[in-house]
């Protein structure tokens, strides 16, 4: 081997080949920090006595103005983040957000890609030089190669007086994995210090060999490409003809998006409404019998909803149109067969849900909510005046409906009995909510999921509850805009975890610690089974 | 006004501003990510002390280097300790903090590159890392080790020949695995 060779083998093997990709690691912080041990040991002084005030002074002041400046060009914090209650009145004692709830807040909203209310988890000016995820051209690669964050679990480590440390692990599908019905690859983790409600030191572990990423993934695609793509990979590849470093071009990465789609097999994501099974990736568009029946409306703007599954999963009831052009509710197999539309409602029906024996479907009308016995095809009327109710659901029991009542300032979950008894609040001003709606059951009733606010808390933002009238407890970075749910099939069968979607996609959310994964590009989802989703496209 | 530009204070900044990210790559290079930046802020904070020795440019980037190779050593030393206690303390049936990250990507190579760098003896490793990552002349080199020019084209020479030894056959004892999916993607 000559000279020459090791040279450039080394060169390659360079760590940081350009010092400019560590540009947003900010030293002030850790200056301070310094500063501050080393005033607290006395044995090793900083300068000597005399020259003590100024040149301290000089330092924090020296590395802040040209650390603002360096912050000023690379890093674009907000001022507030949306996410964040900072601007409303403070929480109470028991609702501020413990630090594994504010680890998974920003593990959420960093998965979610939502850059701008993840940095609003970081203390400005925080440590995270380990952090490459926040990288704006790592971060690109990664959108590009389809990078999908599932967040497993965080859990508090040592802490002492100040700050506490939370790892928080994960498993991720890259260079899609999912689609090829490999991974997901886990090992990585974030590990935070978190002071106050914020962040201050934040690195990033991102394992890809010892879970078979490198070998089953990134190797086998370095090989494809370069004999099918040699040109390509010579874009894509910073070291090429070595094949370890991606280049993050423009050019690069919308090579690596097309490549990395077509090795996977370039099954394109359906255009129309789809069943996505989570544990394969399959996706199978709805039976064309459904989607030609189906109401092309989206219902959102009315705050109603498309689809139910009943509890056999056999059926689905939806929002069909009817003879007059009016929105009716139809009925058919999952499968497409025997499709019929079941309601004749004078106005607009829509936002179904069936009853745990599925003889029945609840749905909405502008005069309030009716409950349809299926076979006899008779409808009877169970709620209102005053009209506006809206998102029926079964309670387990299939006794009531729960439903969000608008109330008479705000709205509130209620629950009614079917047989046309008065309505009882299920969760309101009493339980501490100024607002709530999007009401959920868990399957086994003792939990109960909604979007809200507390009084005179900010919102909307996503809720759980449990139904003896504790009081409701904040998912946290979740809220209106990126988690609305349909509560005619928000929960899994087995309760472990509920979907919704909004501005990010579809997420899938784990009820023991609010962890969010997004799973699919739509506008809306329900469940069909605990591992099966229907979205809606668009 | 022509004062204020030369003061210190503002010497640092320039030089700060100048050479954070230059720095901080070194000790990237050198040690965990989370340690790089703690041992860049105490270069700097060692510069300040002695901003009234350090040379003008092209000479105050080779000087950094050569405070920021006795932080790093330092820093690595008192790891080994801390290491130590940690095992102790594992033993003892207490947990271990979290571990910092690997920053990009590195293939198998890289890492065997790296790992036969490690065993050069620490001189010899600082010398080619100085050599080809920091990709400083070797002149420079020898100033900041302390060296002789020809002391230092000699080292050089001498760890590329060791490199070789260990890296040459043992290069092509790790090619990459058949793909299990080629087929797939490959239609």
């Amino acid at each position: 081997m000559t000279h020459d060779q090791i040279d450039r083998m080394i060169r390659q093997a360079n760590p940081v080949p350009d010092p400019t990709a560590l540009e947003t690691v900010d030293v002030a912080v850790l200056a301070l920090e310094k500063q501050r041990r080393t005033e607290m040991q006395t044995d090793q002084p900083l300068v000597v006595d005399q020259g003590k005030e100024k040149p301290k002074r000089g330092v924090l002041i020296g590395i802040a103005a040209a650390v603002g400046v360096l912050i000023g060009l690379v890093l674009v914090l907000p001022p507030t983040d949306p996410l964040r209650p900072t601007d409303s009145p403070p929480l109470a004692d028991d609702q501020t957000p413990s630090p594994v709830e504010i680890a998974v807040g920003f593990v959420n909203a960093y998965g979610l890609s939502d850059l701008d209310s993840a940095a609003g988890f970081l203390l400005y000016g925080s440590d995270r030089s380990a952090f490459v995820g926040e990288r704006r051209p790592y971060r690109d690669f990664l959108e590009s190669i389809g990078f999908v964050l599932i967040l497993d679990s965080c859990e508090g480590g040592r802490s002492d007086d100040l700050s506490e440390r939370v790892r928080c692990t994960f498993d991720y599908h890259a260079l899609r994995s999912a689609e090829m019905g490999l991974g997901p690859y886990g090992g990585s983790y974030f590990d935070l210090t978190i002071r106050g409600e914020q962040i201050i030191s934040i690195s990033e572990h991102f394992e890809y060999e010892s879970n078979g990423f490198s070998r089953q993934m990134w190797e086998p695609f370095a090989v494809w490409v370069a004999d099918n793509y040699p040109e390509d990979a010579a874009v894509m590849y910073a070291d090429w003809p070595n094949q370890s470093l991606q280049a993050t071009t423009d050019e690069s990465l919308s090579l690596w998006e097309q490549r990395s789609i077509e090795y996977a097999g370039g099954t394109p994501v359906p255009e129309v409404d789809y069943v996505l099974d989570l544990n394969t990736g399959e996706m199978t568009p709805l039976p064309p019998a459904i989607l030609n029946s189906v109401s092309p409306e989206s219902l959102a703007t009315r705050g109603g909803y498309r689809y139910a599954a009943s509890s056999d999963r056999s059926m689905l009831a939806y929002v069909g149109t009817g003879g007059d052009g009016s929105l009716q509710i139809s009925v058919a197999g999952i499968d497409g067969a025997s499709v019929r539309q079941v309601t004749s409602h004078p106005t607009d029906a829509f936002s179904p849900a069936w009853s745990p024996d599925g003889t029945m479907i609840a749905y909405e009308a502008s005069e309030g909510l009716f409950v349809l016995d299926v076979d006899i095809g008779v409808s009877a009327q169970v709620t209102g005046p005053p009209p506006g109710s809206s998102g029926p659901q079964f309670t387990p029991d299939g006794s009531s409906l729960l439903y969000t009542s608008p109330g008479h300032d705000n709205a509130r979950l209620m629950t009614v009995p079917i047989d046309g008894e008065s309505s009882t609040v299920l969760v309101g001003p009493e339980q501490g909510m100024g607002h709530a709606g999007q009401g959920s059951l868990s399957p086994d009733g003792s939990l109960v999921t909604m979007m809200g606010n507390k009084i005179d808390g900010p919102g909307a933002l996503r809720f759980l509850a449990a139904t003896d009238g504790s009081e409701p407890r904040n998912l946290f970075g979740l809220r209106s805009g990126n988690c609305r749910s349909n509560p005619a099939g928000t929960w899994t069968p087995d309760g472990s975890r509920i979907v919704c979607a909004g501005e990010s996609g579809v997420l899938v959310v784990l009820v023991a610690d609010g962890a969010a994964s997004r799973v699919a590009e739509g506008r809306a989802a329900i469940w069909l089974d605990d591992h099966t989703l229907l979205i809606e496209a668009g | 006004m022509m004062e204020e530009l030369s003061s210190p204070e503002r010497r640092f900044e320039m030089l700060y501003a100048e050479h954070r990210l230059e720095v901080l790559a070194y000790c990237t290079r050198r040690m965990r990510a989370a340690e790089a930046s703690d041992a860049c802020s105490e270069t700097f904070l060692m510069a300040w002390r002695r901003i009234d020795d350090i040379p003008p440019p092209p000479g105050a980037l080779p000087y950094l280097y050569g405070i920021a190779r006795r932080v790093v050593a330092n820093h690595l030393r008192t790891l080994r300790r801390a290491s130590r206690l940690e095992k102790k303390l594992q033993s003892l049936g207490v947990a271990p903090p979290p571990e910092p990250s690997a920053l990009v990507l590195q293939s198998f190579r890289n890492r065997e590159v790296i790992a036969a760098l490690q065993r050069l003896k620490p001189k010899d490793r600082e010398i080619v890392m100085l050599y080809t990552w920091e990709a400083l002349p070797r002149q420079t080199i020898a100033e900041i080790m302390g060296m002789t020019r020809s002391a230092i084209d000699q080292r050089i020479h001498r760890s590329y020949q060791r490199l070789a030894r260990t890296l040459g056959p043992g290069q092509q004892a790790h090619p990459l695995p058949s793909p299990p999916i080629a087929e797939k993607g490959g239609r």
